[in-house]
C-alpha cells in the first residue's frame, strides 16, 4: 500500500500531456494517483481519449460518484442559482450577455455546481491526502482547488504554458491563479514574476522546471533525421527549418501574406527543408496549407509529430506570436521572429533578446545565415535566459517536484 | 392548447398600430421562416424587416425569395490590448461576478469569467451586430427560441426593455437540459408540439393561451402515415442491411456527451451477458454514432467493451427513419428526436438517464417514451416485455 493517495484533475488534452510525466513519477514512488476526469459539455470535448492514449487505463469519471443525494443538491442548487441570476437580470442586466450565448451563460453555472458536488462527493469518499491540478486559471482547477481548500486536502498546481505571454494580462486569470493551492510548481522565476505582476500572491510559488521535458532530456533522439527525411521525401542534406503558427484569432491578418511569402522564398531554396506546424488549435489550415502547397517538394505540413521529436534536428525556428519558443530554445534551436509589421512583436523573442526578427520577405534571406552559421546571440545569454525559463534543464525536474509535495506532505503529517 | 392548428391574430397584441416587425432568422429553417410568414400575414404590417447575422443565411434565404439583410460587419481582428480594454469593465462592474455558488465563498466570477467567458464572449462579431440592432426602430419582434441565437436573445432583451413585443418561434429542439434554466422573456411562443408546450408550462411557467403549436395537423398526419407503413419500411431496409427478420434490435446512440452513460449501459449488459445470450430471441447491439467525432473516437473508448460484447454500428449519416424502422427498440441518454420520433411510431423508446443527471423526466412530457434513472439495466427483461415480435 503506497504511502499518500492523490487525486489528478485531466479534463482536456493538454492537461493530460503536460502532467502525465510528473504523475507516472509520482506513481513510482510512494503516491497512489487516481486520476479521476470531468466532461466539458460546453466543448463537447471527449475527456478520456486524452488519458487512453497517454497510456492511462485506470481512471474514474466524476458522474461514477453521482448518487441519489449529490442530484438533489444539483438541483437545489441550480434552482437557487437561476432564481439569482434571473433577478440580476431582470433588475440590471447582465452585460457579458450581450457577447456570449446564453447557452453557455446558462449552461456553465448549472455545470460548475454539478462539478462542485460531484468532485465534492469524489474527495469524501477516495479521501485523499492531496489533488494535483494543472491550474487554477480554468473552470474545473478554480473550482477543485476552492473545493480541496473547503475539505482540508492539500492542493497542488502546475503551469500550463509562457506566463509572461498570457493576454489580457493584466486582467486575467493569473491574478487568481494561485489563489487556493497549497503549492504552485512553476517553470521558472520568470513565471512567477508574471504572475506578482498581474496581482498574484506568490508565496507558495516555487521555480523547480518543466516536469514534461525532463523525458526529452533524458531520453535519446525520439525521431531521427533520416527517419523524418524518408517519410517525408525530404533531401538528407537539407538543413531543416521549422515555422510555428500562431493561433489563426490571435494572429495579425495578414498572417496568411506571411506565411505565402515565407514559403514562396523556401521554395526557391530547395537546400533548405521547411516545416510548417499550425496551432494545435487550428487544425483546419493544414488542409489549406496541404492544397496550396502540395506541388512545393521542400515543403513539409505536419502538427502530428510531437515539437520535441522535431526540434532535436530542426536547425532554425521561425515563429509568429507563439509561446513555444522557449522549448526551441531549450533545446539549442535558434529563434527568428516574423512579425512583418515593421515593429517588433510586444513582448516577444525578439524584445526579450533572445531571438534574430525579419520584418519583410527581403530580409528572409537571414535565415540562411542563421542555419549555416548559427544564432549571433551569446551563448552564456540563451543560458541565463533559460534558466529563468525552466530553472533547470538537468532532466530532474520530476525529483524536484516530488520532493516539494513530499515536504508539503509531512510538514502537516499528511499520509499513512 | 392541445393541439388545434390555431393561428391567433396579434392584432390585438398591437392595438392599432400597425408598426414594423424585426424578424431574426440565423438558420436556414423553412419550417421557422413558413411560421412567420403565416403569422404575419394575418395583419396589415407597414414593414417587416428581416435580419440574420450569417452572409451564408443571408445568401440562402435571398435565392428562395426572402428579402433579408446580413447585419455582420466584418471588423478588423481586435487586437488584444482592445479585447482586453473592453472586457475589464464587464468583469468588474458586473453583478454575477460576486455571486457565488450556493453555500460556497466560490464566486462565478473567478470560475467562469476569466478563462472561459473570456474566450467564448465574441466580442469582434457582436458588438457592431448589437448596435445595428440598438438602431432599429420596431414595433414587434419576431426571433428565434434558440440559446445558441446570441444575436436574438441580444434583441430580446433590448425589445423588452422597450416594451416591446416579443414573439418567440421554434426553430430547433427545446426540450433540453440547458433550456431548464433559459430565460423565456416572450410574450407568445410558437412551438412544434405539444410536448413543447407541455415543457414550456410546466418547467417555465408559461400560460398555455400563449403558446401556440404549429402546423400540429398537418405533422401528425405525417407520423401516423409513417406509423402505418413502417412494418413495410422495416422489411425493405433490413433486407438492405441484411438483418434477419426475427433479430431483436436495439439501437443506442452514442454521444460524445454522453460517454459515461453508455458505458454504464455496456456494463450492466456486460454484467447480464449470460442471460442476453441464453434468451431465445437473437438479440443484435447497434450502436448509432451521433456525428463524426464519435464515429472516430469509438474504438479508442470502447475497445474493452468490444471485445467483451458483439457490437454493431452505424451512422452517423443513417436516415432516421430508416435507422427506427428496423429497430426494435432505441436507446438515449437524453430526450432527442430518436427517442421521441421513437415513441411517436410505436417502437419501444428508452432514455437511460442515472439518477436523472440529464434531468429526462422534468423534459420529457411524451408517455411514449420510457424513462429508466436507475442505474441497473435488465436487458433481458426489458426485451422480453416491450419487444413486439
Amino acid at each position: 500500500m503506497k504511502k499518500y493517495k492523490a487525486l489528478w484533475f485531466t479534463g482536456r488534452e493538454h492537461h493530460a500531456a503536460k502532467m502525465v510525466d510528473i504523475i507516472r513519477f509520482l506513481q513510482n514512488q510512494e503516491f497512489d494517483v487516481l486520476p479521476i476526469v470531468a466532461n466539458n459539455v460546453v466543448n463537447f470535448d471527449n475527456y478520456e481519449t486524452p488519458l487512453v492514449l497517454n497510456g492511462v487505463v485506470d481512471y474514474k469519471t466524476i458522474y461514477q460518484y453521482l448518487n441519489t443525494q449529490v442530484m438533489s443538491e444539483i438541483r437545489r442548487k441550480t434552482h437557487e442559482m437561476t432564481s439569482n441570476v434571473n433577478h440580476i437580470i431582470e433588475a440590471v442586466g447582465i452585460p457579458v450577455l450581450d457577447y456570449l450565448d446564453e447557452f453557455y451563460f446558462r449552461f456553465s453555472y448549472r455545470e460548475m455546481i454539478e462539478v462542485y458536488e460531484l468532485y465534492k462527493q469524489a474527495i469524501s469518499e477516495e479521501k485523499p491526502d492531496v489533488f494535483f491540478i494543472l491550474h487554477e486559471g480554468n473552470f474545473w482547477g478554480k473550482i477543485i482547488a476552492y473545493l480541496c481548500q473547503e475539505m482540508g486536502v492539500y492542493c497542488v498546481s502546475f503551469q500550463e504554458g509562457d506566463y509572461t505571454r498570457v493576454p489580457h494580462c493584466q486582467f486575467s486569470g493569473l491574478s487568481l491563479i494561485t489563489k487556493y493551492s497549497d503549492l504552485v510548481c512553476n517553470w521558472g522565476n520568470v513565471h512567477i514574476n508574471a504572475i506578482e505582476r498581474a496581482g498574484a500572491d506568490v508565496s507558495r510559488c516555487r521555480p523547480l522546471g518543466a516536469p514534461h521535458l525532463d523525458k526529452f532530456i533524458n531520453s535519446p533522439l525520439l525521431i531521427s533525421k533520416e527517419e523524418f527525411c524518408r517519410k517525408f521525401s525530404q533531401d538528407h542534406s537539407n538543413n531543416v527549418v521549422l515555422f510555428l503558427l500562431p493561433l489563426f484569432r490571435i494572429a495579425p491578418k495578414n498572417i496568411l501574406d506571411i506565411i505565402d511569402d515565407v514559403v514562396q522564398w523556401f521554395g526557391s531554396n530547395p537546400h533548405l527543408s521547411l516545416i510548417l506546424r499550425g496551432h494545435p488549435f487550428d487544425k483546419a489550415n493544414e488542409i489549406l496549407f496541404n492544397q496550396k502547397y502540395k506541388n512545393m517538394k521542400n515543403i513539409v505540413i505536419d502538427s502530428e509529430m510531437e515539437l520535441h521529436e522535431i526540434v532535436q534536428f530542426v536547425d532554425a525556428c521561425l515563429l509568429q506570436q507563439t509561446t513555444a519558443g522557449d522549448e526551441c530554445l531549450a533545446f539549442g534551436v535558434p529563434l527568428i521572429e516574423v512579425p512583418f509589421t515593421g515593429t517588433s512583436i510586444p513582448g516577444g523573442y525578439y524584445e526579450k533578446g533572445v531571438a534574430l526578427e525579419i520584418q519583410n520577405k527581403d530580409e528572409l534571406s537571414i535565415i540562411d545565415e542563421v542555419v549555416k552559421d548559427g544564432s549571433p546571440i551569446s551563448k552564456k545569454f540563451l543560458q541565463d535566459y533559460l534558466s529563468n525559463v525552466f530553472y533547470s534543464l538537468d532532466g530532474r525536474t520530476c525529483e524536484r517536484i516530488h520532493q516539494e509535495v513530499v515536504t508539503l506532505l509531512e510538514s502537516k503529517g499528511a499520509g499513512k | 392548447m392541445n393541439g388545434s392548428p390555431i393561428f391567433l391574430n396579434l392584432f390585438f397584441l398591437w392595438g392599432n398600430n400597425m408598426g414594423i416587425a424585426l424578424v431574426i432568422v440565423n438558420t436556414v429553417d423553412e419550417a421557422y421562416i413558413k411560421a412567420v410568414k403565416n403569422m404575419l400575414s394575418n395583419r396589415s404590417v407597414r414593414n417587416d424587416l428581416w435580419v440574420t447575422c450569417s452572409h451564408v443565411v443571408e445568401a440562402e434565404l435571398k435565392k428562395k425569395g426572402l428579402e433579408i439583410t446580413c447585419v455582420s460587419i466584418n471588423r478588423s481582428r481586435w487586437e488584444l490590448k482592445k479585447i482586453r480594454e473592453f472586457s475589464e469593465p464587464l468583469v468588474k462592474q458586473n453583478p454575477f461576478y460576486d455571486t457565488t455558488l450556493p453555500g460556497t465563498e466560490l464566486t462565478c466570477g473567478e470560475v467562469l469569467f476569466h478563462d472561459r467567458y473570456l474566450q467564448l464572449a465574441s466580442f469582434p462579431n457582436s458588438l457592431p451586430q448589437n448596435d445595428v440592432i440598438a438602431s432599429l426602430a420596431f414595433d414587434l419582434l419576431v426571433a428565434p427560441v434558440d440559446v445558441h441565437d446570441r444575436l436574438a436573445q441580444f434583441a430580446v432583451r433590448l425589445a423588452k426593455q422597450r416594451g416591446v413585443s416579443v414573439i418567440g418561434v421554434q426553430n430547433g429542439f427545446l426540450r433540453t437540459k440547458e433550456n431548464l434554466e433559459s430565460l423565456l422573456a416572450y410574450d407568445m411562443l410558437y412551438v412544434d408540439s405539444f410536448y413543447d408546450s407541455m415543457f414550456l408550462q410546466q418547467n417555465h411557467g408559461v400560460k398555455s393561451n400563449v403558446i401556440v403549436l404549429k402546423d400540429y395537423v398537418e405533422r401528425e398526419k405525417n407520423v401516423t402515415d409513417i406509423a402505418q407503413n413502417l412494418p413495410v419500411l422495416r422489411d425493405k431496409f433490413r433486407l438492405e442491411l441484411d438483418i434477419r427478420h426475427d433479430t431483436v434490435v436495439i439501437t443506442l446512440l452514442f454521444s460524445i456527451r454522453h460517454i459515461w452513460e453508455l458505458r454504464s449501459f455496456l456494463n450492466e449488459i456486460i454484467k447480464n451477458k449470460n442471460q442476453i445470450e441464453e434468451n431465445e430471441k437473437n438479440i443484435a447491439l447497434l450502436i448509432h454514432f451521433e456525428g463524426d467525432k464519435e464515429k472516430e473516437e469509438w474504438g479508442t473508448l470502447f475497445k474493452k467493451e468490444n471485445d467483451i460484447i458483439n457490437l454493431y454500428t452505424i451512422g452517423p449519416d443513417v436516415d432516421l427513419l430508416k435507422l427506427l424502422s428496423i429497430s426494435d427498440m432505441v436507446f438515449s441518454f437524453r430526450l432527442n428526436t430518436l427517442v421521441e420520433l421513437g415513441g411517436q411510431l410505436g417502437i419501444s423508446s428508452f432514455v437511460y438517464d442515472p439518477f436523472g443527471f440529464n434531468e429526462t423526466c422534468k423534459l420529457c412530457a411524451s408517455s411514449n417514451i420510457n424513462i429508466l434513472e436507475n442505474t441497473d439495466v435488465n436487458l433481458n427483461g426489458l426485451v422480453n416485455q416491450y419487444e413486439k415480435i
